[in-house]
């Protein structure tokens, strides 16, 4: 599970042992702002929210920017070392339709929610395959920052 | 730059320069659609409105001027005159609908003289009186912003006076004395005469519309409803011609959906009122028809509205909400919008335009909030009957649904009557794991203190129970059994309801609405099912969870959590009991014991989940959270010390000596996950054995099983390495139990 800022940074060490990376995003939400979230949410938040200082609740939606970021350095780093390794994602964010759209676009394998947000997540998935597949693609260059050296480091 | 548009030259897609109206009209007039000939001043007007320090551009009003020529032309009718004027309605419109926000003026262009011109031209001195003092009302309410009891003091007198009930039995005696009275509480407000001169009117208008932008309710919507200013910046302003629906019997005016709202039928729904002006309709001032009477009444008028109605589905493939007006039996559309409607309607929607061949199914499955599709998944509150019931308080509304039940506020009891078939609602301070038997036991939990991630909102949440948190203003007491707010007590045993969508409490049991999965909510899902690449699973920790979660579509398990496991009733006592365990021995045979349990949990769970994953998540939280807090069993001490129960004080206070030790300051980045892991590891190498068991008796059995094994909290490969060495070692220890390869 990687919901520890230090295991996202080192997922490529991670990639050597482990057979799957599920992100708690809930916990690694907490880890990126330092925030604690019951101290926070009740608190300055809304202020925040309405001050502008942050445009939403980011343990709502998932932060794109801040834990968005780690989370894409992370899945890099770790196909790096295991390409087909499964990626998935466990919090609350799972059964947000925005979280859903994103992780979506970032090759997440699944995303897991709670039963009750099942036919939500579902539908906000389907909407992001149609989004994706009418949106046209700049050619890929990915190849070739891909299998980049980082697999030297793998310990099997 | 150009500020005024007239509606042939808009572009019907730009709606954040034309705002949604002016857009629609453009688009309209575009469709050849009967649309009353107009123009509309852009956003980007208002935004230099206010960058000016709320001040027109000088270059504004050549422009408007140009377009009044225009729509002279078209109309025939003479803009400030007292011979043939012409008339125009005001209305404004962002990108985005703001529902009740900023107000529309009408007749704008009418004075002393003006008015008795169109007496003259309608041969109707009643009709343009009436006119007259609508224009006033509406002007002195949203330009000068006079309170509009005001002037409905001021209809209720003359009404009273000549002795009748409708505004529209008023004679022209009685208008008369309403419109000079309503310029006096005009002039009243002001200081100065009502304006005459339609270009005053005019620009004093556009200015109120402008000022709404940033009116109190203008910013509270938006701020609530997230439109930020990428969405929608400023608002326009249209300016349309005049029709009438309140030229005779052979007029009308009206508010229809081309189709049902509430439950999505293709079929028109809405109301009209026969020789009346568009607000009456909204404003409830007459009670209005059901439109299917028009058929009968006027049945020309009501075939080019459903005419109209199917031209604007095809256009726009989206049901409509529109304003329309019959004026002498001619029929002309004022407004068009996409209708907003519920997650039933939505749904049906979607599939009855895929069967008719108006959208394709990318566009049923793209046109849907989804979001809202959760108000399908609850029982919901009957809100048409819950308004004969007491709305007591409201808190934070956790996790969604609505129940009904008695009020407990003790867990045992709790638990006693739930297991006796009563319906429970849990009534506490706050939670903790120890209660979570209770919320099993409960339909539904009520709490005082914590937000919306406390134990009780994440629990309750997990179960799929309707749940209040942070109910602050109920004073609960869980030693007198009563909760009060204001006069009201809510005693043990007492009937409640809580609707955890909004967070209401009521008193007494107000009925409820089952969920519905229709047919057409089935389609949805199965074609959204097919459409979708990214996989979709469920955090579930039950085998009743994992049921729900398959039965709405998903496939496998993304988080379990074992923890869940242990606060079951007949677990946390086990639970404690290695945690104050004094020796590894001690800690060795609880842990046999917890093993045997949580195997047969997986067992179920791996089986309701069968030919999917399962990812099991090893104990996350620190271990004192399975304990009693130290003021509670502080408490519980003195009590016992009362009692002079010598046995159960002992064991009390080595329990508070166990939760003192263990007490961290901060927990969420304290002794928990694989640390927990790592320094009592016959923890986790029970879990761990627990699900190669079962993964090996479900193989033993044929059962597909794919269980996978998550290490919380990880934040090193040396961490994770030294769980795998136990792992390898269970795995082999277990294959060769089992003589089965896992």
């Amino acid at each position: 599970m990687l919901e520890v800022v230090r295991g996202c940074l080192t997922s490529n060490e991670l990639a050597s042992t482990a057979e799957f990376f599920s992100f708690g995003t809930n916990d690694l939400t907490q880890a990126v702002f330092s925030f604690s979230r019951e101290d926070v949410e009740g608190k300055f938040l809304p202020e925040y929210i309405e001050k502008e200082v942050l445009e939403r609740n980011p343990f709502q939606t998932v932060d794109v920017n801040g834990v968005g970021s780690l989370v894409k350095i992370a899945i890099a780093n770790g196909k790096a070392v295991k390409p087909n390794i499964e990626i998935g994602v466990c919090g609350e964010h799972g059964g947000d339709p925005n979280s859903v759209k994103f992780f979506h676009n970032i090759g997440v394998s699944y995303v897991s929610a709670s039963p009750h947000r099942i036919p939500i997540a579902i539908v906000a998935a389907a909407q992001a395959e149609i989004l994706d597949k009418n949106t046209p693609k700049p050619s890929k260059k990915k190849p070739l920052n891909k299998k980049k050296s980082l697999k030297k480091r793998s310990h099997k | 730059m150009k500020m005024v548009y007239f509606f042939d030259e808009g572009d019907g897609k730009n709606k954040k320069l034309l705002g949604g109206k002016g857009a629609g009209l453009a688009e309209m007039t575009r469709l050849k659609l009967p649309v009353p000939p107009g123009f509309t001043i852009t956003t980007d007007v208002c935004k230099l409105y206010y960058q000016n320090n709320k001040t027109l551009p000088k270059s504004l009003w050549p422009e408007v001027k140009k377009n009044i020529t225009r729509l002279e032309k078209k109309t025939g009718k003479k803009w400030n005159s007292s011979d043939n004027p012409l008339l125009v309605s005001v209305r404004s419109g962002a990108a985005l609908s703001m529902p009740g926000m900023m107000d529309t003026i009408l007749n704008l262009g009418l004075n002393d003289a003006a008015v008795e011109a169109l007496a003259k031209k309608t041969n109707s001195p009643r009709f343009a009186l009436d006119s007259y003092r609508r224009f006033i009302q509406l002007f002195g309410k949203v330009v000068f912003c006079v309170n509009d009891k005001k002037f409905d003091e001021i209809l209720e007198e003359a009404k009273k006076k000549q002795g009748v009930h409708l505004d529209s039995d008023l004679n022209e005696q009685s208008l008369r004395g309403i419109v000079s009275q309503y310029k006096e509480i005009c002039q009243k407000q002001t200081g100065r005469p009502f304006p005459t001169n339609a270009d005053e009117q005019l620009e004093l208008s556009v200015k109120a519309v402008f000022n709404s932008w940033t009116g109190e309710r203008a910013l509270v919507y938006r701020e609530k409803n997230h439109i930020t200013k990428d969405i929608a910046d400023g608002t326009a302003v249209n300016i349309v011609t005049m029709v009438f629906g309140n030229m005779g019997n052979d007029s009308a005016t009206g508010v229809v959906f081309t189709r049902n709202p509430g439950d999505g039928t293709n079929k028109i729904f809405g109301d009209y009122l026969v020789n009346a002006q568009g607000e009456d309709v909204v404003a409830g001032v007459r009670t209005p028809k059901p439109v299917d009477e028009m058929k009968t009444e006027l049945p020309k008028s009501y075939k080019l509205l459903a005419d109209t109605c199917k031209k604007l589905e095809k256009h726009y493939k989206e049901p409509q909400d529109i304003e329309f007006t019959v004026e002498q039996g001619k029929f002309y559309l004022l407004q068009t919008r996409s209708a907003k409607m519920n997650a039933a309607s939505m749904i049906k929607t979607s599939v009855d335009m895929i069967k008719e061949k108006l959208i394709t199914k990318d566009r049923a499955l793209l046109r849907l909030q989804p979001d809202q599709l959760e108000q399908l998944l609850h029982k919901t509150i009957n809100y048409e009957k819950a308004k004969e019931f007491q709305k007591i308080v409201r808190g934070i509304a956790a996790s969604p649904g609505a129940a009904s039940g008695i009020a407990v506020f003790d867990v045992k009891h709790a638990v006693a009557m739930g297991e006796n078939g009563a319906k429970v609602i849990l009534v506490r301070e706050e939670t903790k794991p120890e209660d979570v038997p209770a919320f099993f036991a409960s339909v539904g939990i009520l709490t005082s203190r914590g937000g919306k991630t406390s134990h009780a909102a994440v629990v309750a949440r997990g179960m799929g129970k309707p749940c209040i948190v942070g109910c602050s203003d109920l004073k609960i007491n869980p030693e007198t059994k009563q909760a009060s707010v204001g006069n009201v007590t809510i005693h043990d045993g007492d009937a409640i309801t809580i609707d955890g969508s909004i967070g209401d409490v009521y008193l007494g049991e107000v009925p409820t609405i089952e969920p519905q999965i229709t047919d057409d909510f089935r389609t949805i899902l199965e074609w959204a099912q097919k459409t979708k690449k990214i996989g979709i699973r469920a955090n579930a920790d039950t085998p009743e969870g994992a049921q729900l979660a398959r039965k709405y579509g998903a496939q496998g398990i993304g988080l379990c959590r074992t923890e869940r496991m242990f606060n079951a009733a007949d677990r946390l006592e086990l639970f404690v009991k290695l945690i104050m365990a004094k020796s590894l021995d001690e800690r060795k045979e609880h842990l046999l014991k917890l093993q045997e349990l949580q195997k047969s949990d997986f067992i179920q769970i791996l089986k309701t989940m069968e030919g999917y994953k399962v990812t099991i998540r090893l104990l996350d939280p620190p271990l004192h959270e399975f304990l009693p807090n130290p003021e509670e069993l502080i408490n519980r001490i003195h009590k016992l010390e009362k009692l002079g129960n010598s046995q159960g004080l002992e064991d009390a206070r080595i329990i508070l000596a166990r939760a003192k030790e263990l007490a961290e300051i901060n927990p969420m980045m304290g002794h928990r996950g694989v640390r927990v892991g790592i320094t009592y590891p016959e923890i986790y190498e029970m879990q761990i054995r627990a699900v190669f068991e079962a993964a090996a008796e479900l193989a033993k059995q044929k059962v597909n099983a794919y269980p996978q094994i998550m290490i919380p909290q990880v934040g090193s490969i040396a961490e994770l390495n030294y769980i795998k060495k136990i792992y390898d070692k269970v795995k082999s220890e277990s294959e060769s139990k089992y003589g089965i390869k896992l």
